[in-house]
């Protein structure tokens, strides 16, 4: 019985590894930190692989909700826990967006290779709670739906926060091109 | 639809997460507006260099013995 959960939980956990492992690089200080915190999410899904969760969904958005929470019960042990937005209803979310908030795009693009390690950094800087939604979302292609399952949140939130990590990247990428006139010529349409 | 409107809601679009009539308006409006145009390229490509920044990350490999 326990073999046969075993080989279940591997064949459907195991194919996941590297994408948990992406994102808590992301949300941990450093690879040791990372690698600690992938294997108390894998070890905790393992003990509740009975009650596997989200099927609906498949196995990477329930796998993605235990590191989160792993990592969130870890920052409130270690009295580090974020300070989140208040939840706000999708019907609200547009309500809340100040004017000259959407005012700060640029238009020009960037010399994208030079940018990289730039976005690191960007990416690195973000409040933990905009860095969560932006990797399940860029890196791993979660819906608003899903995201606001593995966050435990409602949709809206979501959409706050990823519109804007979204700005706060876009502010870092316009300042960049300015500094470095790296514009692609693509600001004068 | 007003530049400020589509901005908005030009996320939610590129993210194929608004019903087919707003797509449409928003498209509509796309087609005649460069500006709101080049900001819905800009913010598809980060997506895109976003998840190639980080694609090649996979977890480290445990040493092999020798």
């Amino acid at each position: 019985m326990r073999a046969s959960k075993s080989l279940s939980f591997e064949r459907v956990a195991m194919p996941h590894l590297d994408a948990v492992y992406r994102v808590a690089r992301r949300l941990a200080d450093n690879e040791a930190e990372a690698e600690d915190l992938v294997q108390e999410a894998f070890l905790r899904a393992f003990r509740a692989f009975d009650r596997f969760e989200l099927r609906t969904y498949g196995a990477k958005p329930w796998l993605l909700r235990i590191l989160h929470n792993t990592y969130y019960t870890r920052r409130q042990r270690a009295n580090r826990e974020p300070t989140l937005l208040d939840d706000v209803d999708f019907d609200c979310f547009t309500g809340e967006l100040e004017p000259e908030l959407l005012e700060r795009w640029p238009d020009a693009l960037p010399d994208w290779d030079a940018f990289d390690g730039e976005l690191k950094n960007a990416v690195a800087q973000l409040p933990a709670e905009y860095r969560t939604v932006l990797l399940l979302w860029a890196f791993e292609d979660l819906s608003y739906k899903e995201i606001a399952t593995v966050c435990n949140c409602k949709i809206g939130t979501v959409m706050s926060r990823l519109y804007r990590a979204r700005q706060i990247l876009s502010q870092r990428l316009a300042a960049y091109v300015a500094e470095r006139n790296l514009a692609s010529g693509s600001s004068d349409v | 639809m007003k530049c400020q409107d589509v901005r908005r809601f030009l996320y939610a679009f590129n993210d194929g997460a608004l019903e087919v009539k707003d797509n449409l308006e928003i498209l509509g409006h796309l087609n005649m507006c460069p500006h709101c145009a080049a900001r819905a390229d800009a913010d598809q490509q980060l997506k895109e260099r976003l998840g190639k920044a980080f694609a090649a990350e996979t977890r480290p490999r445990p040493c092999a013995r020798t």
